[in-house]
């Protein structure tokens, strides 16, 4: 790792956190020491819904060590990501068990956990309601009497005396008409019950009033400026009095974009006389704070006799949990994409983000689209063979192209759908019209192929901003607030400023965000980063290059123009010799200065989306697109699937770094699989959940790694930082669908539930067995 | 294993013990139900050592106990008596492991960082006890490390140029 290894736009040079993760020097929360730091444990509640008739917390308070008591009466107020629904600590009633009741501070987590013993709560158990299609009946217990009483951001359509907290409506083209037009539809119910992010950090948090007013919040969170506008939202601080400072993360996949249990550590550490509080929650509890979206989907289309897809509806129950948080924005912003990457002139899309009493459900790597996905994908194969059509041929005659209009009636450019199943099928040699052949083994198992696509867009346009630091000695610092989580973020930042600068990468250092030094980004979120953040530190690099052109006018005696870059230097036109960065500053400047570039990303257009009809005609920054094609080796005797291979093509529109870019797309395809043979939280009859650590709930391990072969496609985004687009969420989608449909194509038995479970499978295949 | 001895005794919360850490033997008068995790990370400020799960399932906290990898989040400090625990901290002259980050870097096998540790350790012990492991040997041996952004193909790719260098 030498500073002359090419490290710009589109060459791959290794992390700049690499050394730090390698040494085990990596800071996260549980890392962080403090003077006079205190435990914080939380009391949860046992039942998924109950009303509180009495808690006494007197014998907690006489424990010795203990700091600060509190439950719901101590913390007035409401809040949420979308709807403000959402207690600190569960006030009159409980909505989940697991739910906060009641939180201690104490010197050592032991005589924490020996307070909360001690706190007795009065609990009268009523109705609960967990599936989210039963939810959704008018007769079912009500989550949520003041639904329509909440402050609500406009996105949400919630549906009064209901469970529904929001409702998406999309309606393209007559549905009736639509049908009519086919030869043949297809209806069928799909689900993808509830998962876990299953980050390999636990959630964490620390919190302190500093003695100067200052609210201190250290957490490992996605998006700084969103904790500290709602936190100062909630305690009545203004934003200057809120400081969120983000150490490493250990994954974040969208578990950490919103505020979840930081508003309570904020609560108590508002008792504990400037002392600072800190929450590190064990792997058990971190499975109960957030998970994933559940989904059941009811799909039916249109198509005729030669392949075109004439209409097609949907219906989608989202599993949101006890409070809205992103539930309505999942079921919003997937459902615009819900009909999938195809050509489709009648649409129509319901879908239902529901309260039910589980956990919390939040943002996943996806937002709904790998959920989606599956349906549609498996669904997609299902037609194809009613139609007699090989399913990449079927995919290739109806994906959207450039030019198009999707489904919100939205103009489609720089389109990579078709490249993307274009080059996946050349790597795994499927040829369009010929489906390739499964291979019997001879002995119970088979190996074949399959195929799934999709498509997600990010969001609206929200603003990002960076700085661009110049030293005089010559080092480079980037302020910007995107939090690199693991998905190689601050590499990709450095590289762009090594571009338009000409500094080598190893000077330049990115700052961890910290709303009090780093500047305004909406979220580290919706595949964002690079386009947005990107956006703005390249202006800011753009910007500080040209400050730096203008020294070097006045040293060199040239025009700024003139002055160039190479091999790391500032070069003089005049001589071609070339200087450092830094000399040519100290040279320029008397007493000594630093330059400071400022960027932004400020993009036009973005429009809402019409609350009856879904239409609009630019709903989203860009849009991603990926294919995948898996190899699986299927043994009907034991029911097990496995993954052998996995083609993956995304279109990234520009690829910065294009190793990272693999990475992503190799991360994503694991999760995938994982939700598509193994991963799912098991609830029992009360609500509870049976199987949240990590040996009940299998991830991918290494035995379980497919081969990956990551394809890049580059079709340029026009708004794109270098015609980058985003990338890490789309190609987690695929890659379940394509195991299916691998399943399907080998055996004609069509699945309609994930994950694909040897047990599951057993079964499917002995009864196929006994036709035989 | 917990020797049964150490356990029979009834009024012992505490025991006086002597643990080689990084090359270093340290005497400490421990709580008997203190893990050797917390021992590390809390008396010793070895932060390297990371806690995903506190049950042995993740392989985070993965630290070679007398060579061998072992996940200290289910061993308590006691048990080390008398015996050497190695972790990043003190590999900074250990030609093996320092080649293993290296090739974690190069391969691109790091991303969020916080499996590294585990990762590089428990490779290392495999690599002092197998020269010439396979891929399938690979994988197994990293079967209880887990990773949630890598896929482990890099990881494993890191492993088999360690291998190749022949170091």
């Amino acid at each position: 790792m030498t500073d002359n290894q090419r490290a710009g736009v589109g060459a791959s040079p290794y992390r700049i956190d690499g050394k730090i993760k390698t040494d085990g020097k990596a800071e996260y929360i549980q890392d962080m020491d403090f003077a006079g730091l205190l435990e914080a444990a939380i009391l949860p509640s046992p039942y998924a819904s109950a009303r509180i008739r009495g808690i006494d917390c007197g014998a907690a308070l006489a424990v010795p060590g203990v700091a600060a008591v509190i439950t719901g009466a101590d913390v007035p107020g409401f809040y949420g990501t979308t709807i403000q629904d959402r207690p600190v600590l569960a006030r009159e009633r409980v909505r989940y068990v697991g739910e906060p009741v009641a939180a201690v501070a104490a010197r050592g987590k032991e005589a924490a956990l020996m307070a909360l013993n001690r706190i007795l709560v009065d609990y009268e158990e009523t109705a609960a309601v967990f599936d989210p299609e039963e939810a959704a009946d008018p007769t079912a217990p009500l989550l949520h009497e003041d639904l329509m009483t909440y402050e609500k951001e406009p996105i949400v359509n919630a549906i009064a005396g209901t469970n529904i907290c929001s409702q998406f409506r999309l309606r393209k083209g007559d549905m009736e008409k639509g049908l009519a037009l086919a030869d043949l539809t297809l209806e069928e119910s799909y689900e993808v019950p509830r998962n876990h992010h299953a980050c390999l950090e636990p959630y964490g948090v620390i919190a302190q009033m500093e003695r100067e007013g200052i609210l201190h919040i250290w957490t490992g969170n996605q998006s700084p400026y969103v904790m500290q506008r709602s936190i100062a939202a909630l305690f009545g601080l203004t934003w200057n009095q809120v400081r969120v400072s983000i150490p490493a993360l250990g994954g974040g996949f969208g578990s950490k974009i919103y505020p979840s249990l930081e508003p309570l550590v904020v609560a108590l550490a508002r008792k504990t006389n400037h002392r600072p509080v800190r929450l590190l929650l064990d792997r058990e509890e971190d499975f109960c704070r957030v998970t994933n979206h559940g989904c059941k989907i009811k799909i039916k289309t249109g198509v005729t006799r030669d392949g075109v897809i004439t209409a097609r509806q949907m219906t989608t129950y989202w599993d949101t949990g006890a409070y809205a948080d992103c539930g309505p924005l999942v079921a919003r912003n997937s459902g615009f994409t819900a009909a999938g990457p195809y050509r489709i002139p009648n649409v129509s899309v319901d879908a239902y983000s529901v309260y039910t009493n589980l956990p919390v459900a939040t943002a996943f790597r996806g937002y709904g689209i790998p959920h989606l996905t599956w349906a549609y994908e498996c669904h997609t194969d299902h037609l194809a063979r009613k139609l007699g059509m090989d399913p990449l041929e079927f995919r290739l005659r109806n994906v959207v192209r450039n030019g198009d209009s999707s489904h919100t009636g939205e103009v489609l450019r720089s389109v990579g759908m078709k490249a993307c199943l274009e080059k996946a099928a050349a790597a795994a040699g499927w040829v369009a019209g010929k489906p390739p052949r499964p291979v019997d083994l001879g002995d119970g198992r088979f190996r074949g192929l399959g195929l799934a696509c999709s498509w997600k867009g990010s969001m609206r346009h929200y603003g990002s901003a960076a700085t661009v630091r110049i030293m005089e000695e010559g080092s480079v610092e980037i302020n910007v607030s995107n939090v690199d989580m693991g998905q190689g973020s601050s590499t990709i930042f450095a590289q762009m400023v090594v571009e338009e600068i000409g500094v080598p990468l190893g000077r330049v250092r990115v700052q961890r965000a910290d709303t009090f030094m780093t500047p305004y980004d909406r979220t580290t979120s919706a595949s964002r980063g690079t386009f947005h953040a990107g956006t703005a530190v390249r202006a800011a690099a753009r910007d500080a290059w040209r400050q730096i052109q203008d020294h070097g006018a006045k040293v060199f005696g040239c025009a700024p123009e003139e002055v160039y870059s190479r091999d790391g230097k500032v070069v003089n036109p005049k001589t071609g010799e070339g200087v450092s960065h830094g000399a040519l500053l100290k040279k320029a400047v008397i007493g000594g200065i630093d330059v400071i570039g400022r960027g932004y990303s400020q993009m036009p257009g973005g429009t809402g989306l019409d609350l009856e009809t879904g239409q609009g005609a630019n709903p989203t920054s860009f849009w991603m697109y990926a294919a995948q094609i898996a190899e699986i080796e299927a043994d009907t005797r034991t029911g097990q699937i496995k993954a052998l291979k996995v083609y993956a093509a995304s279109d990234v529109g520009k690829a910065i770094n294009p190793v990272n870019c693999q990475q992503q797309i190799e991360g994503a395809v694991s999760m995938g699989l994982g939700i598509g043979l193994m991963e799912e939280l098991r609830f029992d009859e009360k609500g509870r959940l049976r199987n949240g650590n990590l040996h009940d709930y299998k991830i991918p391990t290494a035995m379980d790694a497919p081969e990956v072969e990551a394809l890049l496609v580059e079709v340029a985004h026009p708004l794109g930082p270098y015609g980058a687009k985003g990338l890490g969420e789309a190609p987690v989608a695929p890659a379940a669908p394509a195991v299916a449909n691998a399943v399907y194509l080998a055996t004609g038995r069509p699945v309609w539930r994930a994950p694909l479970k040897p047990e599951t499978m057993k079964k499917i295949w002995q009864e196929a067995g006994e036709e035989v | 294993m917990p020797e049964a001895s150490l356990w029979g005794e009834k009024a012992a919360t505490k025991r006086r013990v002597t643990i080689t850490v990084n090359e270093i033997p340290y005497t400490y008068t421990l709580p008997v139900d203190l893990r050797l995790a917390d021992f590390l990370r809390e008396c010793l400020n070895l932060k390297s050592v990371k806690l995903g799960c506190g049950a042995g399932d993740c392989g985070a906290c993965t630290v070679l106990l007398d060579g061998r990898a072992t996940p200290s989040c289910i061993v308590m400090a006691v048990e080390a008596h008398g015996k050497s625990v190695l972790t990043l901290e003190g590999a900074e002259r250990d030609r093996l492991i320092r080649a293993l980050q290296v090739a974690f870097i190069e391969k691109g096998a790091v991303q969020c960082g916080f499996c590294t540790s585990g990762m590089i350790l428990t490779l290392a012990a495999l690599l002092r006890e197998n020269r010439r492991p396979t891929k399938e040997d690979i994988k197994r041996a990293l079967a209880g490390n887990l990773c949630r952004c890598t896929g482990y193909q890099r990881i494993i790719n890191a492993a088999l140029a360690v291998v190749s260098d022949g170091l």
